[in-house]
């Protein structure tokens, strides 16, 4: 029985191992999330200290031209809208613009997709909200239904305080979590940039909305992952990581107890 | 012209290391031959060399010698001189190169031999020290070379960092430094030692002074450390968890439980392996530090650039620095005789349980910051820990290591009880109940309330001890000084304690938009805010708001624009000025901060793309106690390197 048990444990562990092997490449197939890394496409417009959105467009699409009344009245604010489009016909593109308006600050054709793909957009029209840091914030569908126009209104309006000193601490305490991504181990709550604030905005109107703490963590870590969390909640990883400084103190009682009695 | 003396000074620097390294060898074999009188003059000499490229990369940097990459990287035409100066220290490159000079400087003190050491282990020390400053320079001459030419970098793009333009950058980095490097001296000391057949000698003397030099620069280094970053970041705290705090706070925690061990090793001839293992252990957390700060491992306030081929080379000393010395404890240890005694209420007994809370710090510490790297390393999703989890598992257990100073320092040697054993258990006890009770009813944070109470309970425990000792002869008794130095200490970090945990409980802080002129009645105080104005200052230009608190003057609390252009930017501009954010202006926020004995009244304005800025008024009590007290600890640590017996020779 016993010579088994070498041979066994190795097999599960291989086996373990090919199977963290094919989960990691379903999630690489089917995650197409790119939200929290920084931007695969690089542009004048992105990371220069501004936020930029990206809409993916092509003129014979018909909610592409559902929403460009959303992102008109979005280029009145100080986002910087960044089109890329791909129509096979330059003509139609600028036919579109013509006809109902350019909200673009810049116009990239693209009409084999692949800028698209770099970001794992699989339907049109989308966007994508970069911060100032050139850290992607949040993938949009087609921005005609209430919850995403009030999205956008977020992003261009400038960030208020709560008038109740008790739920502005309580919303500064929130921040204090936050790790603001890419901007040297700072928190929202303390960095200056444009990802901290377009995040303040954001929490600021789920804690408007009722949510908890525990809410607004959960929805944060679904988005960006559990390095936009200080103090994660418990998992095996951090239950590993308490457990340190325990055994340390535990052998250290144990030898400090036994030693000496020779 | 200058560059190229001290690009050639470097490279006679390199022969020298090579030589250094075989006079070394050839003094081993022969301790009072010419090799080592050759050894003692190359020492010095070496300190003189690194004395002139230190000078000659800061006239480079003064006199905008551009054609080398680290002056074009690293300042331009408006850098004011005093940040051109320090700016040696303020990037990878001049920084390795105050590392090296800083540990020759050592290496010249120790080739005065101590007292009661045999030659082949001053021989030994002085090689090995001689060996880990040849790795530096291996790596500052392959990979991190101030004296590269510049191929690419247009003049005047570069800077120092601008959160790095500030008084702080003239002594932070050099205190750490020389703490860090001080640890250089201790391990070569202990490593030569352990490869002595007869290990029955006074090697703690030995160590002594420099495990303490270390801790003492240490402690100095990380309390500036922690002074500027209150000031300077803007947003007033004293302690940030940043993964770089956290690697200096490592070697500092060994440091402590060195210097407290040693102790019993000098009094009662036992924890013999358990210093040595310390010893070792403190300068590769120092190697390790090095590492992860310099491969650009984790992402920190203070971290350099990332760089793979770096990291390699400094993995690979910590490799061979790690093997010479765990080796020579690996032998070493087993030639150790001592009889440990059992853990009892006696001054070695608390030092054991001193030494069992540190490292329990320490592995706490070690846990939380390498916890991105390790979780990710194990295939699940990087995140970061602070407070939360520090505070279980430091904050408490340093709780402990509280109670156990204020009790410790009424044990004596070899004798079982606590004098005033019954007065002591009754306040301690009394006070953590009294606290917790206290603490839950009103909702307070109750690690805070632990440390502010405790502290303060140190402080009175400790100070009786220590007036035990003057014996009411206060004037007579004060010399020497040397033996004031663990009061001063134990007070210090009391005092740390108390102001630390006042801090948490009772500061309190008010956020606003700001709204043009105005007045605030804040904390008993009327707060009167003036208009905006925009300042030039000799390479920014800021946006200052003026705060006036009555009775204590006027300060500004400024939004400082560091860009060519921001000089010649019209002041009526906001600072929302996009095409000038699009730049990439380095922006940087200094705090009003009106202090007092008691509390600070803190001011931070931060500014917001399109929107009016945030004003915070905070009333911050006892964090200068906090520093204060670091300033005790220190002062502590400097009256005690000093041994007791110095006899050169």
């Amino acid at each position: 029985m016993k010579r088994f048990v070498v041979p066994s444990l190795i097999f599960l562990a291989l086996l373990g191992f090919a199977v963290s092997l094919l989960i990691d490449s379903v999630k690489d197939q089917w995650s197409v999330s790119v939200v929290g890394e920084t931007s695969p496409l690089e542009h004048p417009l992105i990371a220069n200290g501004n936020p930029v959105l990206i809409n993916f467009w092509f003129s014979t699409c018909a909610p592409c031209r559902a929403e460009h009344p959303t992102l008109m009245e979005l280029a009145k604010s100080n986002v910087a809208i960044l089109g890329i489009n791909r129509d096979i016909v330059t003509e139609d593109a600028s036919r579109f613009l013509d006809e109902l308006g350019n909200p673009y600050h810049s116009v990239v054709y693209d009409p084999a997709d692949d800028i698209s793909a770099k970001f794992g957009i699989i339907g049109w029209p989308s966007s994508v909200l970069v911060a100032g840091n050139g850290i992607i914030q949040a993938i949009y569908g087609p921005l005609i239904d209430p919850s995403s126009k009030a999205d956008m209104r977020l992003i261009s309006e400038p960030e208020t305080l709560f008038d109740d000193p008790g739920i502005e601490a309580h919303a500064q305490a929130i921040f204090a979590l936050i790790n603001c991504l890419d901007c040297d181990a700072n928190t929202i709550r303390e960095s200056g940039g444009d990802f901290a604030l377009q995040m303040r905005k954001l929490v600021r109107a789920w804690i408007e909305t009722g949510l908890t703490e525990v809410q607004i963590r959960d929805l944060l870590i679904e988005r960006y992952g559990q390095k936009i969390w200080l103090d994660p909640p418990l998992s095996f990883g951090v239950a590993f990581l308490y457990l340190i400084p325990v055994v340390v103190l535990g052998f250290g009682i144990a030898a400090l107890t036994r030693s000496g009695r020779r | 012209m200058i560059s190229e003396v001290g690009n050639f000074t470097f490279v006679i620097i390199g022969a020298l290391h090579v030589l250094n390294l075989i006079v070394g060898l050839r003094a081993l074999a022969h301790p009072s031959g010419p090799a080592a009188s050759l050894q003692s003059s190359i020492s010095r000499m070496l300190v003189l060399l690194y004395a002139l490229v230190l000078i000659s990369l800061m006239a480079a940097l003064v006199l905008n010698n551009f054609d080398l990459k680290f002056v074009a990287q690293n300042t331009n035409l408006a850098t004011p001189l005093i940040y051109k100066i320090v700016g040696v220290w303020g990037n990878h490159e001049g920084s390795l190169i105050l590392w090296q000079f800083i540990m020759c400087a050592y290496l010249a003190v120790m080739v005065v031999k101590p007292a009661g050491m045999p030659a082949e282990v001053h021989r030994l020390a002085l090689l090995l020290m001689g060996f880990l400053v040849a790795l530096f320079y291996g790596f500052s001459a392959g990979l991190a070379n101030p004296f590269e030419g510049n191929g690419t970098i247009p003049p005047g793009s570069g800077d120092l960092n601008v959160l790095l333009q500030d008084v702080g950058q003239v002594i932070h980095p050099p205190l750490l430094y020389l703490g860090y490097t001080a640890s250089a001296s201790t391990f070569a000391i202990a490593v030569a030692t352990l490869y002595r057949k007869n290990l029955d000698l006074d090697w703690a003397s030995w160590l002594r002074p420099w495990a303490l030099l270390s801790w003492t620069m240490l402690t100095a280094g990380i309390a500036l450390g922690s002074f500027w970053a209150y000031y300077e970041l803007g947003w007033g705290g004293w302690w940030f968890w940043d993964p770089v705090e956290n690697l200096a706070l490592l070697p500092w925690i060994l440091g402590t439980a060195l210097v407290h061990s040693l102790q019993t090793v000098r009094v009662k001839k036992q924890l013999l392996g358990w210093a040595m293992l310390l010893a070792v252990l403190t300068f590769l957390m120092v190697l390790f530090g090095t590492f992860v700060v310099r491969s650009g491992l984790l992402t920190s306030v203070h971290a350099f650039a990332a760089d793979p081929d770096r990291g390699l080379y400094l993995l690979l000393m910590l490799v061979i620095v790690s093997a010479v010395g765990l080796i020579a404890f690996a032998t070493g240890a087993s030639r150790i005789t001592q009889t440990q005694e059992r853990l009892r209420a006696n001054r070695e007994g608390m030092l054991l349980l001193n030494n069992l809370f540190l490292m329990t710090l320490f592995s706490a510490v070690l846990a939380g910051t390498l916890a991105p790297t390790i979780i990710e390393v194990l295939g699940g999703d990087t995140y970061v820990v602070r407070e939360r989890f520090y505070i279980p598992t430091f904050v408490y257990p340093s709780m402990a290591l509280i109670a156990l100073m204020g009790l410790g320092v009424w044990t004596r040697w070899g004798v079982v009880g606590f004098k005033k054993h019954r007065v002591l258990g009754a306040t301690l006890s009394t006070l953590i109940i009294v606290v917790s009770i206290l603490a839950i009813w009103a909702e307070l944070p109750l690690a805070a309330a632990f440390m502010a109470v405790l502290g303060g309970w140190l402080i009175l425990s400790t100070g009786l001890a220590w007036a035990r000792q003057f014996n009411g002869a206060w004037v007579f008794e004060l010399f020497p000084l040397r033996k004031h130095g663990w009061a001063l200490a134990h007070v210090g970090l009391a005092t740390v304690f108390l102001g630390m945990g006042s801090s948490v409980l009772l500061t309190q802080e008010r956020i606003f938009e700001y709204a043009g002129a105005d007045q605030k009645e804040l904390y008993g105080e009327t707060i009167n805010i003036r208009p905006r104005l925009w300042i030039a200052g000799e390479n920014f230009q800021s946006l200052a708001t003026a705060f006036e608190v009555e009775g204590r003057g006027v300060k500004l609390s400024e939004t400082r624009l560091y860009h060519p252009r921001a000089l010649l930017m019209d002041p009526a501009n906001s600072i929302d000025d996009r095409t000038f954010l699009a730049e990439n202006a380095r922006i940087t926020s200094e705090a009003a901060i009106f202090r007092g004995v008691w509390f600070d009244t803190f001011i931070n304005v931060q500014d917001r793309a399109g929107a009016a800025p945030i004003v915070t008024i905070a009333k911050k009590v006892g964090v200068n106690w906090i520093w204060f007290g670091a300033f005790l600890m220190t002062i502590g640590g400097i009256v005690s390197i000093w041994p007791a017996r110095w006899q050169p020779r």
